[in-house]
């Protein structure tokens, strides 16, 4: 008997649904519009820096699996170049 | 006698289907949010690309995003996000198997408010994460 591909699709269909029903309103609130009008989230919750790691001071996390170590730089919004810890 | 005029049988028009029924057009409506959904998913991804295309090309996201016309889709996706998360539970009962606890079925609205509840909390854990992480 051949197998049926539906339940494949039907599962894709209801895990996007049930994520999309659980995170959206809060992703769409904080991503399309708090982030942009910098509403109750500050000014620059969205930044370049902010966006490359999610560390909540602006430190960009930076891990070398290969090594075994995780690096921290500091974040400033010149040119200069990063510090390293 | 033709053989084509004699056989015409009627076939009801299915022009605007959806609008004959209230109970039509609050499927189409349940229906329609996937749009919205796939509307924030084609705007998160393109923040993706263009984060990794480097700062200038994620700044110009970030300047998209704040554009008028952005702020008012979002507004709609955010309606569109309440509308589906909100009929998603109000029809789980109808599209999950059946549930038996202690040989009698689980009612429909338990299940319902077990989803609601979860998509609450779940918004408010986002919430919280997005103003741990402020700015």
């Amino acid at each position: 008997m051949k197998r049926s591909n539906a339940p494949i699709f039907w599962l894709l269909f209801g895990a996007g649904g049930m994520l999309s029903a659980l995170l959206g309103t809060a992703l769409v609130l904080v991503t399309g519009l708090l982030a942009p009008l910098g509403w109750v989230l500050g000014p620059a919750w969205m930044d370049y820096p902010r966006a490359l790691a999610f560390a909540p001071d602006g430190t960009l996390l930076v891990a070398e699996a290969g090594r075994g170590e995780v690096r921290r730089f500091a974040i400033e919004r010149s040119a200069a170049p990063a510090a390293r810890e | 006698m033709s053989g084509k005029a004699a056989r015409r049988p009627y076939v009801r028009p299915m022009a605007g289907w959806w609008r004959r029924d209230p109970f039509f057009v609050r499927y189409m409506v349940r229906e329609a949010t996937a749009l919205a959904v796939l509307a924030y998913a084609v705007v998160l991804a393109l923040g993706v690309v263009r984060l990794a295309q480097g700062e200038t090309a994620w700044n110009g996201w970030l300047q998209a995003l704040r554009s008028p016309a952005s702020l008012l889709l979002h507004a709609v996706l955010l309606v569109s996000m309440v509308v589906h998360g909100h009929s998603w539970f109000e029809i789980m009962p109808k599209t999950m198997p059946m549930i038996f606890v202690g040989g009698r079925r689980l009612a429909a609205t338990t299940i319902q408010r077990v989803g609601w509840g979860a998509a609450v909390v779940v918004t408010v854990v986002v919430f919280a994460a997005a103003l741990w992480a402020r700015a």
